[in-house]
């Protein structure tokens, strides 16, 4: 499903990472590992916002050569995500709605899974770090992806929000075969969802364990 | 309370617009000798009630004015800095309404203070309706926006909610999102640097004869006025990299990236096109509309575009202006401005495309 090869990621002199060859097969994925070895970066290098050296392939199409058929493969949410004051939820869904012309009825289903309703007529600048948290969720639900990488995705959700989101990703693997990458410092939970494997993020490299 | 009330509010709304009312001030009071101002304002005021085109243009400048005074207020409102405000609820309703009223009435004093004056003259000048309409007409706007305040605090989801309804169906377009970045944020900005565009080249262009033809000064003004707009578009490149990085992880095709900013910065020099186009053909050869249009639209595609190659500081980004405004009107007194557009605009395009998905956020 996804192929790295000769990945690397460098700010400045600093070699952030270095993946000579991996594959990763269909399933869901934990991402771990400690402060400063390059989880954020991974996710958004295979988000397609951060240029790397080397290739990344999702079913054989390739980030550098197909960027948009790519993309359009692949849903991210960032670890504290932050949107322009002004906007509003129902902007940000339209804004995505356009660009990934999702199937009749996705929207509004997610929408009441995640229980965002009550707020996405107000401003962003009016939400608590949770609300932008379950939007940002939200937002890489939306469309066809058959990647979501979803980067620190517990942190400010209630109870009540993490078990929705367990839920959802569970339905989405199950019902369309949607990969997932969650990076989280957290443990795995016990039994809330299957098939999960464990990446560890150690000397610049990822293993599978 | 009211103290608070006016700290959150009045007084806050004051210090972020003391360039506003600087400007402001400067406008009404700086252009006439000291000794003349009486006599000046008088003129003013009887030209305005005088004519009711005048006078509709007045109107129409105080309702933006109060537009201005609303979103700021709401905005604080909504925010978290004005939590403290719904203390605000557990007055009585009369009680409350009147606090609001007395915030709407200080922020709207600048205006308040001249429609006394023209009432005033009305009055002196036995005009009774105007006498009578225009203090009506203030009063109104500080009543209904005091209303869509309280209104705000008694229900801050519901109002919020009916927009967003109307809303479920628009569409929200990339370079709208960039415009209402303008206009929500930086409004008194983007104000100043168009009517300052706009003002001086008009000014300058009808000035213009055939017998005196020269259009250096106006093209020097025009430069300055975009380099103003390079201060907008490296805050626009700031929200991008902050608030909307997202962007770079959806399915759009390049093309269509570069033509949300082509469409963006061809709707934010539109003021400038416009003016240009009102003086065509006389007392400006279309031809030198021409090249003021697509100089300037082409400087601010190559500016937009040189941000997508290399992460520049402030200081750096507006020191790269200078050197292109250097260039530009060097061309200007060359005489191959249209041939350097054309360049500009080839290198905006091939700095974009291949620097894109390259760029490196910082």
């Amino acid at each position: 499903m996804l192929q790295f090869t000769d990945v690397q990621k460098s700010y400045g002199a600093k070699k952030l990472l270095d993946i000579p060859s991996l594959e990763l097969h269909a399933g869901i994925y934990w991402l771990q590992g400690a402060n400063g070895t390059g989880k954020t970066s991974l996710l958004r290098m295979l988000a397609g916002i951060l240029p790397f050296e080397g290739s990344i392939r999702l079913q054989g199409l390739a980030l550098n050569k197909d960027p948009v058929a790519y993309r359009r493969s692949v849903g991210w949410a960032d670890a504290e995500p932050v949107y322009p004051d002004f906007l509003t939820g129902k902007d940000l869904l339209n804004f995505y709605r356009d660009i990934h012309q999702p199937r009749p009825g996705q929207i509004d289903e997610l929408i009441d899974r995640l229980g965002v309703a009550p707020w996405l007529g107000s401003k962003t600048a009016t939400w608590s770090a949770g609300m932008c948290k379950k939007v940002s969720l939200l937002l890489a639900f939306i469309g066809k992806a058959v990647l979501i990488t979803l980067d620190e995705p517990l942190i400010t959700l209630d109870q009540q929000g993490v078990e929705s989101l367990y839920a959802l990703i569970q339905d989405r693997h199950c019902q369309y075969g949607t990969s997932f990458i969650l990076s989280s410092h957290q443990d795995i939970p016990d039994h809330t969802l299957s098939t999960i494997q464990r990446l560890l993020l150690i000397d610049r490299s990822i293993e599978l364990i | 309370m009211n103290h608070t009330v006016n700290k959150t509010l009045a007084a806050a709304y004051y210090r972020q617009n003391a360039g506003f009312f600087l400007f402001l001030f400067v406008v009404f009071f700086g252009i006439v000798a000291p000794s003349q101002q009486l006599a000046y304002h008088y003129a003013l005021i009887r030209g305005i009630l005088a004519a009711p085109a005048f006078m509709f243009v007045v109107a129409i400048a105080w309702l933006l004015y109060a537009g201005k005074v609303f979103r700021f207020v709401t905005r604080v409102i909504d925010s978290r800095e004005g939590l403290v405000l719904y203390q605000l609820k557990s007055l009585p309703p009369g009680h409350c309404y009147r606090v609001l009223l007395r915030v709407q009435s200080v922020a709207f004093l600048p205006v308040s203070v001249y429609a006394l004056a023209i009432a005033g003259v009305a009055a002196y000048q036995g005009a009774w309706a105007s006498a009578l309409l225009v203090p009506v007409f203030v009063a109104l706007i500080c009543g209904l926006s005091a209303a869509g305040y309280y209104r705000r605090l008694e229900h801050p989801g519901a109002f919020r909610d009916g927009l967003s309804r109307q809303r479920r169906t628009q569409r929200t377009p990339y370079w709208s999102i960039l415009l209402r970045y303008l206009f929500d944020d930086n409004l008194g900005l983007l104000t100043t640097i168009k009517i300052f565009g706009c003002l001086l080249l008009y000014l300058l262009l009808r000035l213009q004869t055939p017998g005196d033809y020269d259009l250096r000064m106006p093209y020097f003004v025009f430069s300055v006025a975009l380099f103003g707009h390079g201060i907008l578009l490296f805050r626009c490149r700031r929200l991008e990299e902050t608030r909307l990085i997202c962007y770079r992880a959806l399915p759009v095709v390049l093309r269509k990236r570069f033509g949300q900013y082509c469409l963006f910065y061809f709707l934010l020099l539109l003021p400038e096109i416009l003016v240009l186009g009102w003086l065509t053909p006389d007392p400006i050869r279309f031809i030198d509309t021409l090249e003021l249009v697509v100089s300037g639209y082409s400087l601010l595609i190559l500016l937009n575009s040189f941000l997508f190659v290399i992460a520049l500081r402030a200081g750096d980004f507006l020191k790269l202006c200078l050197v292109i405004f250097g260039i530009l009107y060097g061309c200007v007194l060359g005489g191959f401005l249209i041939a350097m557009s054309g360049f500009f605009f080839f290198t905006a395009a091939v700095l974009f495309f291949r620097g894109y998905y390259r760029y490196e956020l910082r």
